[in-house]
C-alpha cells in the first residue's frame, strides 16, 4: 500500500481563552492516500478549520501528530509539495500579483524566466491576464480568489488543501474552481477539501470524512455511500 | 542558502508593502514639516541660527523617527496576523524563523530609507542656511540611527507576541521610557546601596530593557571631544548589535510557539 500523503493521528486541541476552555478537537485521526480527493465535512465549529490550521502549522495541537509526505508538518520542508487555498485569500493590498509571483518563484527556486512564463500562463488561466501590475487592493473578492487559485497552482503541487473554495465566488469563479479540481483529480493530485457545498463535494470527492464537535463521526469512500450525500450527512450528524 | 533566499525575498516584499503604504508617506510629510519648522525657527534668533537649526532639526528627526519606527515596528506582524496575510507566507515552505527574520530585515530597509531621507532633507536645509556638516553632527546622527534601530527591535518584539496593535505600541513606548529611566536608577543605587537582591533585580531590568543612556552622545562629546569617541562608539555599536540579536532571538522563540 502507498504511504499516506497526509497522516493525522490522535489530534487534540482545546482553545484556551482564560477562563474559558473550548474543546475543538478530540482524538481526530485520518489518512489521505495519493490520488484521493477527501472532503472534510461538518457543521460550523465542527473542527474543520482547526484541523487544517494544525496541518499547516498555523496553530499547534495539544497532542497528536500530523505528517505530510512522511515529514512532520511542523517543519517547513513538509509544505514544499503542497498548496493551500483558504476560504478568503488575504494578500497585502499594496502588492501586485507580479511581485507575489516573483516571491513564489524565489521560494520555490524557479528562474526569473520560468516564473514569468508560469505567471503569464496562470493569470491567463484564471482570466486575470494583464492585471499583473495592479495592486491587490484594487481586486474584487472574486478576482482575489482566482488570483489565490493561480498562485496555489504555481509550483505544480502534489497535494492541495482547499478551505471552502467556492465561498464568495461568482458562477464563473465557481465553475473555474470546480473544473480545476476535476482536472487535478484526473492528474492524480491529492486533495483535502473543506466545504459546506454538498452538491459540489458529491461531484468531486472520492472520500468523505465527517467531523462533529471535534470528533470524526464517519470516514468512508464515497462509492460505499449508497444514498445521496446530503441524506447521508444529516443522518450521520443526527445519530 | 535556501533560508537566506527566503529571508531576502520576504524582506523585499515587506519593504515594498511599507513603501507603498499611505502611512509611510504620512511620516515623510510629517518629517519634512518638522524639519522645515526648525528652519523657520532660525528666524527667531538669526545670531544663533546654527544652534537652533542643529538642536531643533536633530530633535525633529528624533521625534518623527520615534513615532514612525515605533509604529512600523510594533504593528507589522500583528497587522499581518489580523488580516491573515501571514497565512499566504506560512503555507509555503517558509519557516516561522525565516518569516520573522525576513520581516525584520524588511523593516530595517524601511528604517534606513526613512532615516536617510530625513537626513538628506535636513542636510539640504543646513547647506541652504550655510551651516557646515561637521564630523560631530555626523556622529550624533549615527548614534540616533543606533537608537532608532533599538526602538525598532523593541517594537518588533512586542509585535511578535502581542495581539493588539495599541498594546504593542504602548508596551514599546513604555520599554523605551524604562530604558531611559534605568540610568537614573543607577545613580540612586550607588547612593543608597540597596540589598543584593534588589541590585540583582535592577541588573536584570537593565539587561532586558535597552539602556538608552548609551545613545546620549552629545554630553559625552562635549566632555571628551570627537577625537576620543572611537572606543565609545565601537562599544555602543557592539551593544546595539548584541541587544538586537538578543531581542530577535527571544522574539523568534516566542513566535515559533504562537498560535496564529
Amino acid at each position: 500500500m502507498d504511504k499516506p500523503v497526509l497522516k493525522v493521528k490522535n489530534l487534540k486541541k482545546t482553545y484556551k481563552f482564560v477562563p474559558h476552555y473550548i474543546p475543538a478537537l478530540s482524538d481526530v485521526s485520518f489518512d489521505i492516500f495519493p490520488g484521493e480527493v477527501v472532503a472534510l465535512l461538518g457543521l460550523n465549529g465542527a473542527g474543520k478549520t482547526t484541523t487544517v490550521k494544525i496541518i499547516l502549522n498555523f496553530i499547534s495541537a495539544d497532542s497528536g501528530e500530523t505528517e505530510i509526505f512522511g515529514v512532520d508538518s511542523r517543519f517547513s520542508i513538509s509544505r514544499e509539495r503542497l498548496s493551500y487555498l483558504p476560504e478568503k485569500i488575504s494578500l497585502q493590498e499594496e502588492l501586485t500579483p507580479s511581485e507575489l509571483f516573483e516571491f513564489l518563484g524565489r521560494v520555490f527556486n524557479y528562474s526569473e524566466t520560468e516564473t514569468k512564463q508560469k505567471m503569464e500562463y496562470l493569470l491567463e488561466f484564471v482570466k486575470l491576464n494583464g492585471k499583473e501590475n495592479l495592486m491587490c487592493g484594487k481586486f474584487s473578492k472574486g478576482m482575489l480568489q482566482r488570483l489565490g487559485l493561480a498562485m496555489a497552482l504555481f509550483h505544480n503541487p502534489e497535494f492541495l488543501i482547499l478551505d471552502e473554495p467556492l465561498t464568495g465566488l461568482d458562477p464563473l469563479g465557481m465553475r473555474m474552481v470546480e473544473d480545476v479540481i476535476i482536472e487535478k483529480k484526473k492528474e492524480g493530485i491529492t486533495m483535502l477539501i473543506c466545504s459546506h457545498e454538498l452538491d459540489f463535494i458529491e461531484r468531486t470527492a472520492s472520500k468523505i470524512i465527517i467531523l462533529h464537535e471535534g470528533k470524526v463521526l464517519s470516514n468512508f469512500a464515497k462509492k460505499d455511500i449508497s444514498v445521496p450525500l446530503k441524506d447521508f450527512f444529516f443522518k450521520v450528524i443526527a445519530e | 542558502m535556501r533560508s537566506i533566499t527566503n529571508i531576502f525575498s520576504l524582506s523585499k516584499i515587506i519593504f515594498i508593502y511599507w513603501k507603498r503604504n499611505k502611512i509611510f508617506y504620512g511620516f515623510i510629510i510629517a518629517g519634512i514639516l518638522f524639519i522645515a519648522l526648525s528652519v523657520i525657527s532660525t528666524l527667531l534668533g538669526p545670531r544663533i541660527k546654527e544652534r537652533i537649526l542643529i538642536d531643533m532639526g536633530f530633535a525633529s528627526i528624533e521625534l518623527i523617527g520615534w513615532i514612525s519606527i515605533i509604529f512600523i515596528g510594533a504593528v507589522t506582524i500583528i497587522k499581518n496576523i489580523d488580516n491573515k496575510s501571514i497565512y499566504f507566507y506560512l503555507s509555503k515552505p517558509l519557516s516561522r524563523n525565516e518569516l520573522l527574520l525576513g520581516t525584520y530585515l524588511g523593516l530595517c530597509y524601511v528604517l534606513v530609507s526613512l532615516y536617510l531621507l530625513f537626513c538628506f532633507i535636513y542636510f539640504i536645509f543646513l547647506f541652504i542656511v550655510g551651516v557646515k556638516v561637521t564630523s560631530e553632527i555626523l556622529l550624533v546622527f549615527f548614534y540616533l540611527f543606533l537608537k532608532l534601530s533599538v526602538i525598532l527591535t523593541v517594537g518588533f518584539f512586542f509585535s511578535s507576541y502581542s495581539t493588539s496593535m495599541i498594546a504593542s505600541i504602548l508596551l514599546t513606548f513604555s520599554s523605551i521610557i524604562i530604558g531611559y529611566l534605568t540610568h537614573g536608577i543607577d545613580y540612586y543605587i550607588r547612593l543608597a546601596e540597596p540589598p543584593l537582591i534588589l541590585r540583582f533585580i535592577y541588573k536584570f531590568i537593565q539587561i532586558i530593557f535597552p539602556y538608552m543612556e548609551h545613545y546620549n552622545i552629545i554630553d559625552y562629546l562635549l566632555e571628551v571631544g570627537i577625537s576620543n569617541t572611537g572606543l565609545h562608539t565601537l562599544g555602543v555599536t557592539l551593544y546595539t548589535l548584541g541587544y538586537i540579536i538578543f531581542i530577535i532571538g527571544i522574539s523568534s522563540r516566542i513566535f515559533s510557539k504562537r498560535d496564529l
